[in-house]
C-alpha cells in the first residue's frame, strides 16, 4: 500500500503514477471483498463460523487502522 | 476543516477547469447518460434512481398502511402483504437509501477534494448502470409464478429456502447489487486516497468525505459477507447443499449469524453519510467552525469498528448463552457512546452561532431530534430482556424508521436542499421547502410515533391483519403515512421547479460555506479542477 503513503496529487505530474497507484489501490481493495466472499462461504464449510468470523472482523478493523494511521498527515 | 484555495476569494468561481465547459464539449441527448462517465452525471443518475426507487417503494409503504387502516383483510391477499413487506425494505434500502448516498458520494467527493473526477470512471458508469437491471428483477418477480420473495428482508430461511422463483430473482438482484456497491466502493476509497488535491490532507478532508472513506470500507467487507450468505442460500435451494436447511443437517439460525454480520454495519452505511451532510450543512448555517473536528472523525470510525461487534442484538431471541447475550447488550450500549459525541459537537457547533432557519438547517435540526429519539428506542432494545418482550413487535418497526427515514431520508432531503443550487444552477423555492419539511417532519411523527405504543401493547410486525384494540392507532399511523407521502409528492415538485425554472443562484448562496465546491460557479461546470486547486 505504498500508493496511501503519497496520496496527494502532484499539480504538475503526469498521470500515468497516478493510473498506477489507483490501479494498486482498487487491487487491494478487491482482493479484500473476494477474500470476504470466498471466506464466509469456506468458514461455513469447513464449520468454523466463530472463527471465520473473528478472523474476519479483526481483518477490516486491522487493515483499516493501518489504512488511516499511513495515510494521516 | 478544508478552506478555501487561497488564490481565489471566497464566493467567486474559480477559473481552473471551465475550458471544456466553455466550449459545450460534452455528448448529449440520451447517450450522454446511457455512455457517460462523468461524476456529476452519474451523481444525477443515481440520485433520480433512487428517487424513483423511493415513490416505488413508497407507494408500497402506503398499500401495507391502507390494509392496516383496520382490523381484517381489506385490500390485499395475504400473501400478496408479505411480498409488499418484503419488496418494501429491499428497495428502500437497496433501490433508495444506497443509491442516493451513493449520488451524493459521486457528486460531492472529487468537488470537495479538489479532484477532476473519480479514480475509476468507466467502473462508475458500469456502478450504477447494474441498478436499474437489479431494480428491474425485484419489481418483476412481482409476475413469477409464486410471486414475489415474501420472506422479509432477512431473507430467514426455511422459508427463503422454500419459496418460489421471486426468491432466485430477490438473489440475482441482491449480487447484482452487491457488485455495484463494491465497484462504487472501490472507486470512492481510490479517489479519496490518491486524488485528493495538494494540501488536501486526510485531516483537511471535509467530513463529508471522511463519512463515506469509511463507509466505502464498511461496504468492502460487509458486501461480499452478503453475497455469500445469499450464495448460500442459492445451493441450499437448487445444488443439494444444506448449509441452513434443517432437514440436510443445516442450521436456520447460521444464516441469521452471517445475515447481521452483514446487517447491522449496513445500518451505518446508510447513516454515516447522513451524518457526514449534516456536519457539513450545520457549520455553514450555524456560520461557525464544526465542533470537534478530529474528535468527530474518530467517532464515526469507532462506530464503524463497533459496528461489526453488535449483529447478535437482531435475534437475542434465538436462544444463546448468557454471556453472549451481555456481550452484544454491552457492546449495543457502547455504540451510544461515539453517536452522543456527533450529537454534542452539533449542537456545541449551533451553540452561539450566528444561525438561520433555511431549509437544509430545518432539515439538519429535524434530524438530530428524531434520530437522537431513534438512537434512544434503539438503547431500550439493547436491554436483553426488555428486547425478548419487544422482538418482531411494531416498537422496533418504529425505532428503526426513526433512525432510517427521520436519519438518512432526512439528512438527504437536507443535502438536496443544500446542495442543489451548485448542482443546478437555481435556487429552490425557499416557501415550499419549509412547508415540504414541517409536512414532513409533522406526518412522520404522526406515523411512527403511535408504533411505539402498539408496539407495547404488544401488536407483532408484518401482520395483515390484528386484534381490534390495536385500531385507533393504526388509523392514526396510515393518516399519517398518506400526508407523508403526499409531502414527498411535493418535495418532487420543488425539484423539478428548481431545475426548471428556479431563479439563477450565485457560486455561493451560503454564505457560512466553506468547502472546496462553493469556489465554482453554479452549475458546476462539466468539468472541473482538471488544474488541482491548491489547499491552503
Amino acid at each position: 500500500m505504498a500508493t496511501m503513503k503519497t496520496p496527494l496529487l502532484d499539480a504538475q505530474g503526469g498521470s500515468e503514477p497516478r493510473r498506477v497507484a489507483n490501479r494498486r489501490t482498487a487491487l487491494v481493495l478487491l482482493s479484500i471483498a473476494l477474500v470476504f466472499f470466498g471466506g464466509i462461504i469456506a468458514s461455513q464449510l469447513v464449520g468454523g463460523t466463530t472463527i471465520g468470523i473473528v478472523v474476519v472482523g479483526f481483518g477490516i478493523i486491522g487493515f483499516l487502522l493501518v489504512a488511516i494511521e499511513r495515510g494521516r498527515k | 476543516m478544508s478552506s478555501l484555495p487561497h488564490d481565489h476569494a471566497a464566493g467567486e468561481p474559480a477559473g481552473h477547469g471551465l475550458g471544456h465547459d466553455a466550449h459545450g464539449a460534452h455528448p448529449t441527448g440520451i447517450m450522454r447518460w446511457i455512455m457517460t462517465t462523468n461524476h456529476k452525471d452519474i451523481g444525477t443518475l443515481y440520485l433520480w434512481f433512487s428517487m424513483t426507487m423511493f415513490l416505488v417503494g413508497g407507494v408500497m409503504a402506503l398499500t401495507i398502511r391502507a390494509e392496516l387502516f383496520q382490523p381484517g383483510l381489506q385490500l390485499v391477499e395475504p400473501e400478496f402483504f408479505n411480498q409488499l413487506n418484503t419488496l418494501h425494505g429491499l428497495i428502500m434500502i437497496f433501490g433508495a437509501i444506497m443509491p442516493a448516498a451513493v449520488g451524493f458520494a459521486n457528486w460531492q467527493v472529487p468537488l470537495m477534494i479538489g479532484a477532476p473526477d473519480m479514480a475509476f470512471a468507466r467502473m462508475n458508469n458500469w456502478s450504477f448502470w447494474l441498478l436499474p437491471f437489479a431494480g428491474s428483477l425485484l419489481l418483476g418477480s412481482f409476475l413469477v409464478p409464486g410471486g414475489a420473495a415474501s420472506a422479509g428482508w432477512t431473507l430467514y430461511p426455511p422459508l427463503s429456502v422454500q419459496a418460489g422463483m421471486g426468491m432466485d430473482m430477490t438473489i440475482f438482484a441482491i449480487h447484482i447489487m452487491g457488485a455495484s456497491s463494491i465497484m462504487g466502493s472501490i472507486n470512492i476509497i481510490t479517489t479519496i486516497l490518491n486524488m485528493r488535491a495538494p494540501g488536501m490532507t486526510l485531516m483537511k478532508m471535509p467530513l463529508f468525505v471522511w463519512t463515506w472513506l469509511i463507509t466505502a470500507y464498511l461496504l468492502i467487507a460487509v458486501m461480499p459477507v452478503l453475497a455469500g450468505s445469499v450464495t448460500m442460500l442459492l445451493t441450499d435451494r437448487h445444488f443439494g447443499t444444506s448449509f441452513f436447511n434443517a432437514a440436510g443437517g443445516g442450521d436456520p439460525v447460521l444464516f441469521q449469524h452471517v445475515f447481521w454480520f452483514f446487517g447491522h454495519p449496513e445500518v451505518y452505511i446508510m447513516i454515516l453519510p447522513a451524518f457526514g451532510i449534516v456536519s457539513t450543512i450545520i457549520p455553514t448555517f450555524a456560520r461557525k467552525p464544526l465542533f470537534g473536528y478530529a474528535s468527530m472523525v474518530y467517532a464515526t470510525a469507532s462506530i464503524a469498528i463497533l459496528s461489526f461487534l453488535v449483529w447478535a442484538h437482531h435475534m437475542f431471541t434465538v436462544g444463546m448463552p448468557a454471556a453472549g447475550q451481555l456481550f452484544f447488550m454491552y457492546m449495543t450500549m457502547l455504540i451510544a457512546v461515539p453517536t452522543g459525541v456527533k450529537v454534542f459537537n452539533w449542537l456545541a457547533t449551533m451553540w452561539r452561532g450566528s444561525m438561520t432557519f433555511e431549509t437544509p438547517m430545518l432539515f439538519a435540526i429535524g434530524f438530530i431530534f428524531l434520530f437522537t429519539m431513534g438512537g434512544f428506542t434503539g438503547l431500550v432494545l439493547a436491554l436483553v430482556p426488555v428486547d425478548i418482550v419487544l422482538h418482531d413487535t411494531y416498537y422496533v418497526v418504529a425505532h428503526f424508521h426513526y433512525v432510517l427515514v427521520a436519519g438518512s431520508l432526512f439528512a438527504f432531503f437536507g443535502g438536496i436542499y443544500y446542495w442543489l443550487p451548485k448542482w443546478s444552477g437555481h435556487m429552490y423555492d425557499e416557501t415550499l421547502g419549509k412547508i415540504h419539511f414541517w409536512a414532513s417532519m409533522i406526518f412522520f411523527n404522526v406515523t411512527f410515533f403511535p408504533m411505539h405504543f402498539l408496539g407495547l401493547a404488544g401488536m407483532p410486525r408484518r401482520v395483515p391483519d390484528y386484534a381490534p384494540q390495536f385500531t385507533d392507532w393504526n388509523a392514526v399511523a396510515t393518516v399519517g403515512a398518506f400526508g407523508f407521502g403526499f409531502s414527498q409528492v411535493l418535495f418532487l415538485y420543488i425539484v423539478i421547479k428548481c431545475i426548471r425554472s428556479g431563479a439563477p443562484a450565485p457560486a455561493r448562496p451560503w454564505d457560512g460555506a466553506d468547502t472546496l465546491e462553493w469556489t465554482l460557479p453554479s452549475p458546476a461546470p462539466y468539468h472541473t479542477f482538471e488544474t488541482p486547486p491548491q489547499v491552503s
